[in-house]
């Protein structure tokens, strides 16, 4: 069944005088519990599919279905409560709350909505979880600029998983790291999709991430040059 | 989820040390300014009122709407200085209705007058003169009068009682001191009745309650001889429309006609013809002299001001609205005025004074919130990333209104509360050590010679009202620049 559906998508910036065509008639589906690669060089489109996937921006003319849900013409309220139960994100630069420690990182994402506040020994247990899938547990209380990167992206990637979404994306999630840690991290999102059955999409041009994906789709030029299942 | 809000911004508040102090200190200074300003303010203001109200003006002053000013110590001030000062019409029936008020504690009244005074061949003077009933003035200032020698008028008593300085200016100018039970000459002039003069016996010396300039050269006159003095006669009552042969009669009349002329054979007629001239012949001549005797009779009705004293000073503007309508149903050709109106330049100065703070009040605020709002947006831009990451994981824009919102409302409450406190103390230590005026402007800006500025509850409020809606306001633009922030821009950080 596919999680998400991507038909006919354009997405056109203006620059100026001119138009930036970032995406040219992009058309893909995945399917729930994918551990997907987008793929390409820079500028080929990749982070726009990711945005229009993560409802965080919305295509030129085209469709993006998340779930069953049509994205385009919802109000912002409806979309960001669609973005928090439906979507998690992990950012190249791991995005982390700078005032708010490993701990409260995690929980931020629970209490945006009530759906996912239940009570405080409840989230506790679930974020005491995530602490130790991500072997935080003794930096629970540090702030990100105690971190290292990869511990860093290790609270990105709880914090992301933390409302039990059913798509997690993660853009350039290694971009930052060294390869080892890289490669750690990728182990560690590989785990959750088998364990929980998360899809993650990621966009990369790392070859480590691309060899790992059992669903990889090649961007050019905003186009799709190749949408290949490996799984 | 408040909490996390809470938690946010006062760890953000926190993080950014240098700012939140600029922003604070600014908040501090502010407040601390008004509450200090607005204390020195409200305790002059209340001590001027306090005097003012409770020793002379009452609470509303009632005049013939003819006054432009109702001024109670610049009698020359309150209207055209040719013209005699207007008097109360339908005096009996306004007194009637105001004394019908729940509202009203007394009313009493007043005829005012500027005089030159003269101690036998002595000392001269000047002096305000009050003629006023001494068992209504009394009654409703009761406080207003310290008699220093002798005693106050009794009721149709004829009189003066002279203040303190004008009778140390007699005394100075005659080198011998004034005491009650001399006599002096009362000289007025106004421009309708001419100049009059009138001998009184001064019963006493008395100085006013309250410290005010412009207060020390009043002195108390019986308004019988007030009325002589200001011609308030009953043919005042009567308006006298002439025919316009009557006043071209009266233009065309020259007095050099009438005592220019070379020929003075009247008078060396009347030096030649010695002939005696009985009182007899003198009533011959003029006949029956009935109705100009009766209209040379003072109005005792005559008053031109009445002074109003509420049992609470909050009824006063309503109650002036009230006396007026009812001026104007009545077709009653008077007008209530608010003791400011007709208080003398202190308490006029203060309420300038007033005025003047709390547009520097203004000042201080906008300036505050332009400070405070640059600030904050330029925290906000610095966080433009952080802002994204939170709108893309699922904060809607409210999440992002309320953490700016919180962030100005703690910096604010805090600081503002520190600003309070420390004005507070500023104003206890300058209460407890006190300010001497020493300087006839600073008497007349603190209402006083001592002043001892008291912390009020308004200073305080006010204060608390002005650095919430800075904060508000301040926070208006910062919160918008906030929710433009999309959550895409967590992607390009």
């Amino acid at each position: 069944m596919a999680i998400v559906s991507v038909k006919d998508v354009h997405k056109i910036y203006p620059l100026g005088k001119t138009e930036v065509r970032a995406v040219n008639g992009v058309s893909f589906d995945i399917t729930a519990g994918d551990f997907i690669s987008i793929a390409g060089p820079s500028g080929s489109g990749k982070s726009t599919i990711l945005n229009m996937i993560g409802c965080i921006d919305t295509p030129t003319s085209g469709s993006v279905e998340i779930d069953g849900t049509l994205t385009s013409g919802m109000k912002d309220d409806d979309i960001t409560r669609l973005r928090h139960r439906v979507v998690g994100f992990i950012f190249q630069s791991f995005n982390l709350v700078p005032v708010l420690n490993v701990y409260e990182n995690i929980e931020f994402p629970m209490l945006l909505d009530k759906s996912t506040r239940g009570t405080k020994s409840e989230r506790k247990e679930w974020i005491d979880y995530l602490v130790s899938e991500v072997g935080l547990e003794k930096w629970r209380d540090h702030k990100p600029n105690e971190l290292s990167g990869g511990q860093r992206q290790r609270v990105a990637i709880a914090r992301a998983l933390v409302t039990k979404p059913q798509i997690v994306l993660a853009d350039e999630p290694t971009a930052n790291l060294d390869s080892a840690t890289g490669e750690a991290i990728i182990e560690l999102m590989k785990k959750v999709n088998t364990d929980i059955g998360t899809t993650f999409i990621f966009s990369t041009h790392d070859q480590t991430i691309v060899d790992i994906a059992d669903h990889v789709i090649r961007l050019k030029d905003g186009l799709i040059i190749k949408n290949e299942r490996l799984g | 989820m408040e909490n996390v809000l809470l938690k946010i911004a006062v760890r953000n508040l926190l993080e950014h040390k240098t700012k939140s102090l600029i922003i604070g200190m600014l908040i501090m200074i502010g407040i601390t300014i008004l509450v200090v300003g607005n204390s020195f303010i409200d305790t002059a203001s209340k001590g001027i009122e306090d005097n003012y109200i409770s020793n002379y003006t009452g609470n509303i002053i009632i005049t013939s709407s003819e006054m432009e000013v109702p001024s109670l110590t610049m009698p020359m001030m309150s209207g055209d200085m040719e013209a005699a000062t207007p008097i109360i019409p339908q005096y009996n029936e306004i007194k009637e209705y105001i004394e019908s008020l729940p509202q009203v504690h007394s009313a009493s009244e007043q005829i005012d007058g500027l005089a030159s005074i003269k101690w036998e061949d002595k000392g001269e003077g000047f002096s305000i003169l009050f003629g006023v009933e001494p068992e209504s003035y009394m009654g409703s200032f009761p406080d207003g009068i310290t008699i220093l020698e002798g005693r106050f008028l009794q009721a149709g008593e004829p009189g003066i009682i002279l203040s303190k300085e004008v009778a140390q200016s007699l005394s100075d100018s005659a080198n011998e001191e004034i005491k009650p039970g001399d006599n002096v000459l009362i000289t007025a002039m106004n421009g309708t009745s001419g100049t009059k003069i009138r001998e009184l016996t001064i019963y006493g010396i008395h100085e006013l309650t309250g410290s005010s300039p412009e207060l020390e050269m009043v002195s108390y006159v019986d308004p019988e001889n007030m009325r002589i003095l200001n011609g308030i006669t009953l043919n005042t009552l009567e308006k006298v429309d002439l025919s316009s042969e009557e006043e071209a009669l009266m233009g065309s009349v020259d007095e050099d006609d009438l005592f220019g002329s070379d020929d003075d054979s009247l008078f060396s007629d009347a030096s030649n013809d010695e002939k005696d001239f009985a009182i007899d012949d003198w009533d011959s001549i003029l006949g029956d002299t009935s109705i100009r005797d009766f209209y040379n009779v003072t109005n005792p009705d005559g008053w031109h001001f009445m002074m109003v004293r509420l049992n609470n000073i909050k009824d006063t503007d309503k109650t002036i609205a009230k006396l007026n309508s009812y001026f104007e149903e009545q077709e009653i050709e008077a007008k209530a005025w608010d003791w400011i109106d007709g208080a003398g330049m202190s308490a006029q100065l203060a309420n300038t004074m007033k005025i003047a703070f709390n547009i520097l009040i203004l000042i201080v605020a906008v300036v505050a919130v332009i400070i405070i709002m640059n600030t904050l947006v330029i925290s906000v831009t610095e966080r433009i990333g952080e802002i994204g990451t939170m709108r893309a994981i699922g904060a809607r824009k409210g999440f992002v209104r309320m953490m700016i919102t919180w962030e100005t409302i703690i910096i604010s409450a805090f600081f503002g509360l520190l600003g309070i406190a420390l004005g507070a103390i500023i104003v206890g230590i300058m209460g407890a050590i006190g300010f001497t005026a020493t300087n006839m402007f600073m008497q007349v800006l603190l209402g006083g010679t001592v002043f001892r500025p008291v912390l009020s509850l308004t200073a305080m409020g006010s204060s608390l009202l002005v650095i919430t809606l800075v904060g508000i306001i301040a926070s208006l633009y910062p919160v918008s620049v906030a929710l433009k922030i999309s959550p895409v821009t967590a992607m390009s950080e």
